[in-house]
């Protein structure tokens, strides 16, 4: 109840304290593209899935909290304040994904958008804070690397694009890898 | 109810080390704080904000046990009991630029579970008087000076009157007014609690710490008073016109002679010994 209570109370300061601008920046250029495509009906896969990377990148950045050394040895502890932080940017990143798929002619990339942010976030949860920008280029990295390599070196190729074909499966493993780093004390 | 305000006033480390990599940053220290002012001094690089972190629980130990106020940081649930009970100034902490000082500490009072509004209106308001900044509550920590900033991390760490307060050279960016105001609030209180710091002014030491421990290469190597520490140099300070081949150590004053450390050359006086003097013997001793 007090866990609640306190993700009540900080839900203003939080937001205030989060780096908006990267998140607002590829979400309205996200958007706009979308709209453009459609426009036009340009049919394309490639869209949906360089602005779930790079949705999925900027929301992982909004993790990264200056003040963290302040704020570590508090009652709440840092999973809790990053959990928070991931509901409030998961306002953004959600409607804008959805926005995104029904603006663009083609296949979405909700699925891939929610498997890469949460793999961004499960990769901070195994780095130190000053680390956390690290995580936030994970994302876009395997998008460029399934982009890449899938269909070029087999199974290996295939694995490199599983934020694509298996989102959920990508999903469960790093809600398990996020659990983990919270149990073991890796983000006490 | 004794036994209870002698474990609150306790810091017990036990072989506590840390290692980043190949460096050991702290070495096995063994040490017991009970109540007052602890300072802490050391070189750079000589493990003492690695040390503070873990007694912050910052950072978990790699080896070595760690009690502080009774309790083991280890074990998440002693681990949330005592950060509840704990204040932390780290060194140089970075703030929210777009926070005012008020609204900064009300999160972190928040954070701390202070959930009563009016209780947590009166604690900020407290904290910010404490440390000076009761007219600047409405500033924007970006248009403060850094000292002030520092002020305002200070009151966080005040928040809810801590059992032991750890701070990180927390006399940084300070004028000599403030330096004066923040030892009378850090000798305050320590009448409640314990006080752990780390300065490199041994000024400061005499003038606030009960206690003073020497840090070198991740390892204690004085522990005791501030006078104990003068002691450790009474009987191996002399100077003399320039600086002395037979001393370990020879560095010129303001006044032009030299003053040289170590051990006194037959037929020659002693001059009085200061903390400096106790200090640079302290640091050598583990060379």
């Amino acid at each position: 109840m007090s866990g609640l209570l306190v993700a009540r109370l900080t839900l203003r300061p939080t937001a205030q304290a989060m780096p908006w601008s990267p998140v607002v920046a590829v979400a309205a250029t996200g958007l706009l593209a979308a709209w453009a495509a459609g426009s036009l009906s340009a049919r394309t896969t490639v869209l949906p899935i360089v602005v779930a990377g790079t949705l999925a990148a900027a929301a992982t950045a909004t993790l990264r909290d200056p003040a963290d050394e302040l704020l570590r040895p508090l009652p709440t502890s840092v999973p809790a304040r990053r959990l928070l932080r991931a509901a409030l940017v998961a306002l953004v990143v959600v409607p804008v994904t959805l926005g995104v798929a029904r603006l663009t002619p083609g296949p979405g990339a909700g699925a891939a958008t929610i498997a890469l942010g949460l793999t961004g976030l499960a990769v901070a949860s195994w780095l130190p804070e000053r680390r956390v920008l690290v995580a936030s280029a994970v994302p876009v990295c395997w998008v460029m690397v399934g982009l890449a390599l899938q269909d070029r070196l087999g199974a290996l190729g295939d694995a490199t694009a599983w934020w694509w074909t298996h989102p959920w499966q990508v999903t469960v493993a790093a809600v398990l890898a996020l659990g983990t780093a919270v149990t073991t004390g890796r983000s006490r | 109810m004794t036994q209870l305000h002698i474990a609150a006033r306790s810091v017990e480390l036990s072989a506590l080390t840390k290692r980043f990599g190949r460096t050991t940053a702290v070495d096995g220290i063994d040490l017991a704080l009970d109540g007052g002012v602890v300072g802490l001094l050391g070189p750079n690089g000589a493990g003492k904000t690695t040390l503070l972190r873990m007694l912050a629980t910052v950072l978990a130990p790699d080896a070595g046990s760690l009690r502080l106020l009774g309790l083991d940081p280890a074990r998440p649930d002693e681990r949330l009991e005592l950060r509840r009970r704990l204040g932390y100034l780290p060194q140089a902490p970075a703030l929210y630029g777009s926070f005012t000082a008020l609204e900064l500490v009300d999160y972190v009072a928040v954070l701390k579970e202070h959930t009563d509004r009016d209780r947590r209106a009166q604690e900020c308001t407290r904290v910010l008087d404490l440390v000076g900044l009761g007219d600047r509550r409405n500033s924007r920590i970006r248009a403060l000076s850094g000292g002030m900033r520092q002020r305002v991390a200070l009151a966080a760490a005040l928040l809810g009157s801590p059992d032991l307060l750890v701070l990180d050279e927390p006399a940084t960016g300070l004028d000599p007014e403030q330096r004066l105001e923040l030892r009378s609030l850090l000798a305050d209180t320590a009448t409640r609690g314990t006080v752990v710091l780390s300065t490199h002014n041994t000024a400061e030491v005499a003038a606030l710490c009960q206690r003073v421990v020497v840090v070198t290469a991740g390892s204690v190597r004085f522990e005791g008073t501030p006078a104990e520490l003068r002691g450790l140099a009474e009987g191996r300070v002399w100077e003399s016109p320039i600086a002395d081949p037979r001393a370990t150590r020879s560095w010129m004053t303001a006044d032009g002679a030299f003053r040289n450390l170590g051990d006194l050359p037959a037929g020659v006086a002693p001059s009085p010994a200061t903390l400096d003097d106790g200090y640079f013997l302290a640091v050598r001793s583990g060379r």
